[in-house]
């Protein structure tokens, strides 16, 4: 009896705890929501205090804010393009350096794949930038569509490679004794298959492109082909004396990243573990 | 001639089938050779100039600046703040992950909220991380009667720490908590049975169960701590006084503002040695005692 009554305060120390820890981690999103509901006048008067009521207008006022859509709009196509590109470019070559790891050539590209992820970004983005220029594709989306991926896929090559192997040869063994080539192979039967870790890719690398600051500030100069964080980085910089609507155009484009999360959590966590436990 | 047309059929099909394997890896090295490679080598010559990033001219100045780079004082301030950010947040983050995640292993009501509040951040952009911070430091520190720790150049390290850790330490968390879950009960029962305490049971089965996960997390930790940069230039600019410069945000100084490409890049390349010895080391180290465990 004794036990379980020490048992019962353990769990409730350790459940206690936990809400606790998950109420730090809330904190800094109640500053953000305090700022982004509130006018600024308001914000003066009752600071933190949970607000008696939800003020729009801050939001009203970011979708009026110059290049605040086009910002919008140059971060969607961005994403969309480097997440259709990789889950494709990916998908294929770690399906081929995984089924022919035993041969030397694709042993080499393996291994060539798996430097690239730990050359950190600062020790190319110079010679990157001018590269990019001379191809006239600075303050672009296809620049930056084109530098996400480079300095992307190498991750997402890992993740693919590693679910791959889990892949049973014998369906496709089978095919292609049908006649199949690899093409087909790939297409019927094995992109099928990736679906699980497909999803995790989509929106790993959403996230990736959407949250993704430093490549677009070397790359992007015009404000036309700004994307979300860089247009962030500038409001807070610019309306210093207006905080809150500064906060209210950041929480609107932390919305879709909400959406996709609560949505897709389960495939979030998958595609993590995957690559963390099974290697 | 029947049986030689055959084989000359057959291996036709075989080189057809090799280029087509082949076309499965090439656009994925085109695109590596374009935005890493070619850069990584074109980068290599220019730290061989005292090139500003503009003039048509360019001087080759010999080994210059790699001599220049070991006698650069003001190198060590961004050696130590990167050092101490990464050892700081690789520790806490790791720590803290797998305290949480050895008390949310047991199933109870609202632990699936918990893991989602505790992971909302990784999809938060830096910039809006460094932002909200920012605020958080000013106002509910305000509240407090403490002052901010951005302010201070003692404390400023410390401040954006505590954004690394809110950002990351749910991901660590959900890894170490797959791990955990894939320990067997068999072995915990056995322990108890064998009177091993809650320490005991940590150190002789836990961890050394869970043992990849840390092959996972640590060199990523220490990867992301190496690469930190988007903070020091959100929320400090690198201030005050140099205190939160890292060397990715010094090699960007030099890159970009200063426009002294050949010393900057001359930084960016040792950097780059530097990081892939470290991780290479710590991988291998992680990895034998995973094998020792």
């Amino acid at each position: 009896m004794r036990n379980h009554g020490k048992r019962r305060i353990k769990d409730f120390c350790r459940i206690t705890v936990l809400w606790l820890f998950a109420a730090i981690c809330l904190a800094p999103f109640y500053v953000a929501l305090c700022y982004a509901f509130k006018s600024k006048q308001e914000f003066a008067k009752t600071k933190l205090a949970f607000p008696t009521y939800l003020d729009l207008q801050n939001f009203i006022d970011a979708f009026a804010l110059k290049n605040y859509f086009n910002s919008m709009k140059n971060s969607a196509i961005v994403a969309v393009f480097v997440v259709a590109l990789i889950v494709l470019v990916c998908s294929m070559s770690a399906y081929m350096i995984t089924r022919r790891n035993d041969t030397k050539f694709y042993n080499f590209v393996f291994y060539f794949f798996q430097m690239v992820i730990l050359v950190p970004f600062q020790s190319i983005m110079f010679p990157l930038y001018r590269e990019i220029s001379q191809f006239h594709l600075l303050s672009t989306n296809r620049g930056l569509i084109l530098c996400e991926l480079g300095v992307y896929m190498g991750y997402y090559i890992f993740l693919y490679s590693g679910f791959v192997k889990s892949v049973p040869v014998a369906l496709e063994e089978a095919a292609a004794i049908d006649g199949a080539n690899r093409y087909q192979v790939f297409i019927r039967i094995v992109f099928p298959l990736l679906k699980p870790i497909n999803m995790t890719v989509v929106v790993l690398c959403f996230l990736a492109s959407w949250n993704d600051f430093f490549l677009p500030l070397i790359m992007v100069q015009k404000d036309s082909a700004k994307t979300l964080p860089l247009m962030q980085f500038f409001f807070f910089g610019e309306y210093t004396s207006n905080i809150n609507l500064a906060f209210a155009a950041a929480i609107l484009s932390l919305i879709p990243t909400v959406v996709i999360y609560f949505c897709a959590q389960k495939y979030i966590v998958e595609g993590m573990i995957a690559g963390a436990v099974k290697s | 001639m029947a049986d030689s047309a055959a084989r000359k059929a057959r291996r036709i099909r075989r080189i057809k089938e090799e280029i087509r394997d082949f076309t499965f890896v090439l656009p994925a090295i085109i695109i590596f050779t374009i935005i890493i490679v070619i850069p990584l080598i074109s980068g290599i010559r220019f730290t061989f100039t005292d090139w500003n990033g503009m003039s048509k001219k360019i001087n080759y100045v010999g080994f210059q600046n790699y001599i220049k780079v070991f006698s650069d004082k003001d190198l060590l301030k961004p050696i130590m703040n990167t050092a101490i950010f990464t050892t700081v947040t690789t520790v806490v983050i790791n720590v803290l992950g797998l305290a949480l995640a050895i008390m949310a292993v047991k199933e109870f009501r609202g632990v699936n909220v918990i893991k989602s509040i505790i992971f909302i951040p990784l999809v938060v952009s830096l910039v809006l991380v460094s932002y909200m911070w920012m605020y958080v430091y000013s106002d509910f520190f305000g509240i407090l009667g403490w002052s901010s720790p951005l302010i201070k150049a003692r404390t400023a390290l410390i401040g954006i720490c505590i954004m690394a850790i809110w950002k990351e330490v749910g991901l660590e968390m959900i890894i170490y908590l797959a791990a955990l879950k894939g320990v067997s009960q068999d072995y915990y029962e056995a322990a108890t049975i064998d009177g091993a305490g809650f320490w005991a049971i940590l150190k002789h089965v836990t961890l050394p169960m869970i043992a990849p996960a840390f092959t996972y997390c640590i060199p990523l930790c220490i990867a992301n701590g190496l690469r930190m940069y988007d903070y020091a230039y959100v929320a400090t600019g690198g201030g005050p006084n140099h205190a939160t410069e890292s060397m990715a945000f010094y090699i960007y100084q030099y890159l970009f503002p200063f426009n002294k490409v050949g010393y900057g890049q001359t930084v960016a390349v040792l950097y780059l040695i530097f990081s892939i010895a470290l991780s290479q080391v710590v991988t291998r180290l992680l990895r034998k005692r995973e094998i020792e465990l």
